[in-house]
């Protein structure tokens, strides 16, 4: 009878040592799907928006310095933008968020401010609080279109390679920044990102700038981490932030110029 | 609604901390003598409440007398909201006293410096740091 006894505990542990394996399988400590890249997500470390240290850092993406071709540096240089090392009284620059124009793609995973992810069986959607705005990443297998008009926020499909999500854009608008510095793109520019859930908290994340208009060659950010927003983080719902036309007009006259030293 | 609650004020701070610097999103933060924040004492004339940043409008009476209406940036709408503040932190007529950044160009606006204690109507709003 104790025999049993200890054969049944014996039985149990291994059943519970397989769970554990299962779940650890299946994405970690947490239990996650790795696969699962729903929720509210925003920046951890590794950069984003404000929370860039600029060190000696050209771009928000990178420690590395762009393998700008001749032209790409000359658009570099011609961006005038608030913020970097780079930075001049915004009443004297050319941003386009100044005059309330959307951000872009790129610019808009690079600010630090959350997003959320929403996944379907044909696609993948993600609506980001700043600018008020979302993306369409298809997963139904189709092809990137040719030839595709240029949108904001480009054409993007996604598959997953092993446990990681890739994301392939094209046909982003080229006067969109790359980031809050200034990087600039041409109308060749594709992206690619890389999102990869490494535990229950986190995602990792890389984006490569294919643009042989602005970088001798492919180009690959630093990786980012995303952390998941839970429901006592403060960021745990997505608020309303648009920059509409007549606000920024307004603030341009009477805070942004006045401050610089522009006459309203 | 005047927030004074100390439990508002922890939860400012602590945004802060995890948000890291917040203010000027739109890269005005460089026409400011962040250096040099003066104190400024006067009457609220406009409070807009509106994306970039609300900005606040006041008129300061100088020692000779001369009465000068100054502008401030202050967060953006959503950044007061997450902090539990609401559209009518300031109203017309308040009297404020408060630190700012001034413009280094010298005109009279400047970004109000929420390290130090915003005070309104003797009330104190935002020691955020």
């Amino acid at each position: 009878m104790q025999n049993r006894g200890i054969s049944l505990i014996i039985l149990l542990a291994f059943a519970l040592g397989f769970l554990s394996l299962g779940a650890m399988a299946q994405g970690g400590q947490q239990g996650f799907d790795k696969q699962d890249l729903t929720g509210v997500w925003m920046f951890g470390t590794g950069g984003g928006g404000a929370l860039v240290d600029e060190g000696i850092r050209l771009t928000e993406w990178s420690n590395q310095e762009p393998p700008w071709t001749p032209q790409g540096l000359a658009a570099f240089n011609e961006n005038k933008p608030g913020k970097g090392p780079r930075r001049a009284p915004p009443a004297f620059g050319n941003d386009p968020l100044g005059g309330a124009n959307p951000v872009g793609l790129a610019r808009l995973l690079e600010y630090n401010r959350p997003h959320e992810t929403f996944q379907f069986e044909d696609k993948v959607v993600q609506i980001f609080e700043w600018n008020h705005t979302w993306r369409i990443i298809w997963t139904d297998g189709r092809d990137l279109p040719e030839n595709p008009d240029p949108w904001w926020y480009g054409h993007s499909i996604g598959r997953w390679e092993g446990d990681t999500f890739v994301v392939e854009t094209v046909g982003l608008d080229s006067r969109a920044w790359l980031d809050e510095w200034g990087t600039p793109a041409s109308p060749a520019l594709r992206l690619e990102e890389r999102w990869r859930r490494v535990d229950s908290e986190t995602i990792e994340f890389t984006m490569t700038f294919n643009d042989p208009g602005i970088f001798a060659q492919p180009w690959t950010s630093d990786t980012r981490t995303f952390k998941l927003q839970g429901p006592d983080s403060p960021y745990a719902e997505i608020y309303e932030v648009i920059f509409a036309p007549i606000d920024e007009q307004d603030f341009n006259q009477t805070i942004r110029n006045p401050a610089g030293g522009l006459d309203p | 609604m005047k927030v004074t609650d100390r439990t508002c004020l922890a939860l400012l701070v602590g945004f802060l901390v995890v948000s890291g610097p917040v203010f000027a999103h739109h890269g005005t933060a460089i026409s400011y003598d962040r250096d040099n924040p003066i104190e400024l004492e006067g009457t609220v004339t406009e409070w807009v409440w509106a994306n970039p940043h609300a900005r606040l409008f006041f008129d300061v009476t100088g020692a000779d007398g001369k009465v000068v209406n100054w502008g401030a940036e202050t967060l953006s709408p959503g950044m007061f909201a997450r902090r539990g503040y609401a559209q009518d932190i300031f109203e017309l007529g308040d009297e404020v006293r408060l630190y700012m950044y001034p413009s280094r160009a010298g005109s009279p606006i400047g970004e109000i410096d929420w390290r130090e204690s915003v005070f309104v109507n003797g009330e104190e709003l935002l020691p955020i740091e």
